[in-house]
């Protein structure tokens, strides 16, 4: 008797068991599309007893994943996010400061164009308004490229102020995962753990580890604590009181620190270094150009004679300092105003002089930017072809990191990805196992039956 | 390796949207002819591509010098031929006028004749280019060079241009062509026998015959350098042309399509477009189950 009900336990113990796995089996179905999930699985094992075996045993749900490529996955985000950031940003710098029509090569080539013209008329009034408006359209290039830059720096600093707070948003959640996981082992939770600390390095780059205690820590910058067990760090954007530019602060209760310098990673490491890098560089060229330019044109200019024999002007307002000097480049309002004061003559030579505008269109062909060793013109060039490497560049790292990606992605997907196939088979099987379950608790039942109606 | 359905979709998916991305890429290169429009396409060819384009620019503006000096010749030119003209006949008037039996009422009917001319040869020394600059005037040419009393206040200075890439050259005469720096004072001469002719001497007269026929080589002089100088213009403004349509090439070639890989990469593009539809619709139909 007792024996039959054993083998009672033994049949439900089955049943259940196979219930789990369908269990599983539909919770992998109805999570296929469901983003950063990772498949689970059941383990049954056999439980010894006396006499007979002791039926089956459910272990788990358990998750399938690997913490070696989880790894491998939040470092490759990390570069795929610096360099996505990198990327939009460069080639929208590159399309604001080098269109393919109206950029700042043409206009410089428009300058002296306009100077070989009023050469060959120095006297000529039409030529001498076209002139100052080609001078205006120079100076407008070097203005509107300058603007741009600074543009992009604003939107840069608004972009990291932006992604400090989505990174704030992802610590915390790590943290909330954190704490649940302390007491509850779903599987789930591991997963949302998993998606948020990928997120926090493809924004910032961040470096995630699981300690022994099942906790994910996570440091940013190769030191400042941004997760520690179920406490999140603040992750502020602080503008710099003197350039404006936003830094990043961790903030954990009273300590404070900045982490800017040491976020190398992530989209916001990729904007931190269009700033600091790509367009501190492209500002810095376009202003030793502005000035080389202004300062060279003008010195030839101002020691010229206008056709009223007066003393020449200079024809840009001259640069004090190098920065600042493309957006603060503008033609002398005198000469502006009065196309008249365009000094191309030399002293005492006569109006129709025009050996000084000779001199100015010699500077074309002179090494005269660069530090000397370029002119204007390939300086230019430069400049402009100094941040199309770098749009060319950054464009094909985040395609060699996107492919890198897929690969991950192909990796992940063998290991945690769910197969409808699969599921569809493993469902099929749990429920036939659980069917032969139910009739042999059927069959148990009915010999107790017998046994109970004829004894 | 364990492949999923989801995986295997979300490849085709990504496949598709690649080679799409590829197929516009190269439609836009044929429809436009431009294969690098920005740095990042190609620096250094985008680089050639701007030198070539500058330099063009540069050349179009040469370009308009080269015909303003050349029309600034040719306004010369007819001035000086002008002058030349008006000299030749007071030397006809000059070779009459020294014949003795020429009466004193006569020599001063020739004399009022020469004024006349020498007047008009005056205003034809003033000529001004269609920019008001007195074309005959040196550097100073916002000035009459010759005043009433035919004194040159002009200078010797010649308007010089680029007229091609790092070559500058001279492209005028001035008034000194019709001073003593060149030969002899042309209206210095002319007062001289008009005071010879109201003098009724024909001695006088006939001693300026030769100023005169040297006035007249003037003139002849500065019209072949003239011409000289606009016959080289006309070659360096055909070779400009050339140069043009040379950067044009250098420029296409830097930036432009290849009409024929143009159309090759867009035929494969398409091809390979619709290899990666095909079998993104056979993926969703095995995922499917059909």
């Amino acid at each position: 008797m007792s024996g039959l009900l054993g083998l009672l336990d033994l049949g439900a113990g089955a049943m259940t068991a196979q219930n789990a796995g369908m269990a599983v089996a539909s919770r992998n179905t109805a999570n296929v599309n469901t983003e950063g999930y990772s498949r689970q699985r059941i383990i049954l094992q056999s439980e010894l007893g006396v006499p007979l075996v002791g039926g089956v045993r459910v272990e788990g749900p358990e998750r399938l994943d690997d913490q070696l490529l989880a790894l491998r996955e939040r470092t490759s985000d990390s570069s795929r996010g610096q360099y996505s950031s990198l990327s939009v940003a460069t080639a929208d710098l590159e399309a604001a400061i080098a269109p393919s029509q109206g950029n700042m090569v043409q206009a410089i080539a428009a300058l002296f164009g306009g100077l070989l013209d009023l050469a060959s008329a120095p006297l000529d009034a039409s030529l001498r308004t076209e002139m100052v408006s080609r001078a205006n359209g120079t100076a407008s290039s070097f203005v509107t490229a300058s603007e741009a830059i600074a543009s992009s720096r604003a939107q840069t600093n608004a972009r990291v102020q932006s992604m400090a707070k989505e990174a704030e948003r992802l610590a915390a959640q790590v943290a909330a995962a954190n704490r649940a996981i302390a007491v509850d082992h779903d599987p789930v939770l591991a997963d949302k753990r998993d998606q948020a600390a990928r997120g926090l390095a493809e924004l910032i780059g961040a470096q995630a580890r699981i300690d022994s205690d099942g906790q994910m820590r996570i440091t940013v910058g190769g030191g400042g604590m941004l997760v520690d067990g179920g406490r999140a760090a603040q992750v502020v954007g602080v503008p710099d009181s003197t350039t404006g530019d936003m830094h990043i602060e961790l903030r954990d209760g009273n300590h404070v620190s900045d982490v800017t310098d040491n976020i190398t990673g992530g989209k916001i490491g990729g904007e931190l270094a269009f700033r600091n890098q790509t367009l501190t560089q492209a500002q810095s060229e376009l202003d030793q150009l502005a000035y080389d330019m202004a300062t060279q044109i003008n010195a030839i200019h101002r020691n010229n004679a206008a056709p009223d024999g007066t003393t020449g002007v200079d024809l840009f307002d001259e640069p004090a300092q190098v920065a600042g000097a493309a957006s603060a480049f503008r033609v002398n309002t005198q000469v502006a105003n009065d196309p008249g004061r365009l000094a191309g003559a030399t002293f005492g030579a006569g109006a129709g002089d025009n050996s000084g505008f000779l001199q100015l269109v010699a500077l074309k062909d002179q090494a005269v930017a660069g530090g000397g060793t370029r002119t204007f013109v390939d300086q230019a060039i430069n400049v402009l072809g100094n941040v199309g490497t770098a749009a060319a560049s950054t464009r094909g790292a985040h395609e060699l990191e996107l492919a890198r990606s897929e690969v991950l992605a192909g990796l992940r997907d063998s290991l945690s990805g769910v197969s409808l196939a699969e599921e569809a088979a493993n469902l099929s099987q749990y429920q036939h196992a659980s069917e032969a379950a139910v009739r042999f608790i059927g069959a148990v039942d009915d010999m107790l039956d017998f046994l109970i109606t004829n004894l | 390796m364990r492949v999923t359905e989801t995986r295997m979709i979300a490849t085709a998916s990504e496949q598709t949207s690649r080679q799409r991305a590829r197929v516009q890429e190269a439609s836009d290169a044929l429809q436009t002819g431009v294969r690098v429009d920005r740095p990042s396409d190609g620096v250094t060819d985008w680089a050639e591509g701007m030198r070539a384009e500058v330099r063009n620019t540069l050349s179009e503006r040469r370009g308009n010098a080269v015909a303003r000096a050349n029309e600034r010749l040719l306004e010369s030119d007819r001035a000086l031929s002008g002058i030349g003209d008006g000299l030749s006949r007071i030397r006809e008037l000059a070779v009459q006028a020294a014949n003795d039996t020429y009466t004193a009422a006569q020599r001063a009917g020739i004399a009022e004749e020469v004024r006349g001319l020498r007047a008009q040869m005056i205003g034809l020394a003033n000529t001004q280019g269609p920019d008001g600059e007195y074309l005959l005037a040196g550097s100073a040419g916002d000035v009459a060079p010759f005043g009433a009393n035919g004194v040159y206040v002009g200078n010797g200075t010649r308007r010089q241009i680029e007229a091609s890439e790092g070559n500058v050259g001279t492209y005028s005469v001035t008034g000194e062509s019709l001073t003593s720096a060149r030969g002899v004072d042309v209206f210095t001469t002319l007062d001289n026998i008009i005071a010879a002719l109201n003098g009724n001497d024909a001695d006088a007269v006939r001693a300026n015959l030769n100023d005169l026929s040297t006035a007249v080589d003037q003139v002849a002089n500065a019209r072949t350098e003239l011409g000289s100088q606009s016959a080289a213009l006309d070659a360096v403004d055909n070779a400009r042309r050339d140069f043009e349509l040379e950067l044009a090439r250098m420029q296409e070639r830097a930036m432009g399509i290849d009409p024929v890989d143009a159309a090759t990469d867009f035929t494969r593009a398409s091809q390979a477009l619709e290899s990666a539809r095909a079998v993104a619709e056979r993926i969703v139909a095995i995922a499917l189950g059909r």
